[in-house]
């Protein structure tokens, strides 16, 4: 009888405890796996389709494109900002410094209210020459990240700072997290 | 601004595989900053070395001084910096480890990565989560990480 107690006390407990789990799991809010800059583009939605955002490329080769147009969604999530080709104060551009250790950056200006007033990315092809065509991607996905207001996150995202991660993550294109981020500002 | 690094050193191995040579210094001289056509502001920075603290893969002397580039600065009145890679001070003591990326020309091996801030001989990290170090740690500390 004294084990029979035992027994069912020990089983409430342990019903008490995977209850208390379940409602801590159902009740818990998930981790921001993203990080802003604090910018964002003036005359875009705060919630909802879409930021319909223009990139003008400059010296841009062939195929570099993708990183902007994979930012519409990945997935099936989708990230609210959308990127179109045209004349645009956010640029893309390549250029060739061994002086730096950056592969790609994103140069930008911003007005009082924090609304981004221009944004240039250029990727950097004294080391991006010998990338594959996926990490050249890849930086470039990054810097559009900037270019829409997103700041370094870690993992295997987009936006964590360097190229050996991502590459070693197999991530060239925004992941869940990264369009999290971009849904957080557009 | 927003980088992504192509070196980005996550422990003093990685960072002594890519680098030629490791000073401690002080920071004696930043240029005006100036904005090239194609590219971000960017400033010129000379270290003068009072020590050279290791050599690995430096076929040359190490120089008394040594002047490299930082992406940012000031220019037109407007302050730019590096999300990760805040900008030198005149008068700063750092340790840096630099590559000789082409025959009289540094860079800072790994960016943010590759430099430590130095004070009262006590070594501190600029980016917390790449090269841990351990509260305390002095430059022989460092090395041995």
């Amino acid at each position: 009888m004294s084990n029979n107690i035992v027994r069912s006390t020990a089983h409430l407990a342990l019903a008490a405890a995977l209850a208390g789990l379940c409602a801590l799991t159902l009740t818990a809010q998930p981790a921001l796996a993203y990080n802003l800059e604090g910018q964002r583009w003036a005359g875009t939605p705060t919630s909802g389709c879409c930021a319909n955002l223009t990139i003008q490329f400059i010296h841009f080769e062939t195929g570099l494109d993708n990183a902007y147009g994979n930012w519409a969604n990945y997935n099936g999530v989708d990230s609210n900002v959308n990127w179109y080709s045209g004349s645009s104060v956010a640029t893309a551009d390549q250029t060739f410094n061994g002086g730096v250790s950056w592969d790609g950056i994103t140069y930008y200006n911003f007005d009082g209210s924090n609304n981004f007033t221009s944004a240039n990315a250029w990727l950097n092809d004294y080391y991006a020459s010998g990338y594959s065509l996926q990490d050249r991607i890849g930086v470039m996905s990054h810097e559009a990240g900037h270019q829409i207001g997103l700041a370094h996150g870690s993992g295997c995202v987009l936006m964590v700072p360097d190229t050996p991660t991502r590459s070693s993550c197999g991530v060239w294109t925004p992941q869940t997290d990264d369009l999290n981020g971009a849904k957080a500002v557009y | 601004m927003g980088a992504s690094w192509a070196e980005y050193h996550r422990s003093m191995a990685a960072l002594k595989q890519h680098a030629d040579f490791g000073v401690v210094g002080e920071v004696s001289v930043i240029a005006a900053a100036a904005k090239p056509d194609a590219g971000p502001v960017y400033q010129m920075v000379t270290v003068k070395v009072d020590q050279v603290v290791w050599t690995g893969n430096s076929s040359h002397p190490v120089p008394a001084t040594v002047t490299f580039e930082q992406t940012g600065g000031t220019f037109q009145n407007v302050t730019y910096i590096v999300d990760d890679d805040p900008l030198f001070k005149v008068g700063e003591k750092v340790v840096v480890f630099f590559k000789e990326y082409s025959p009289g020309l540094y860079r800072v091996s790994g960016g943010p990565t590759g430099r430590f801030g130095l004070a009262n001989g006590v070594v501190n990290a600029v980016v917390p989560d790449a090269i841990q170090v351990p509260s305390g740690t002095n430059v022989a500390g460092l090395l041995k990480l």
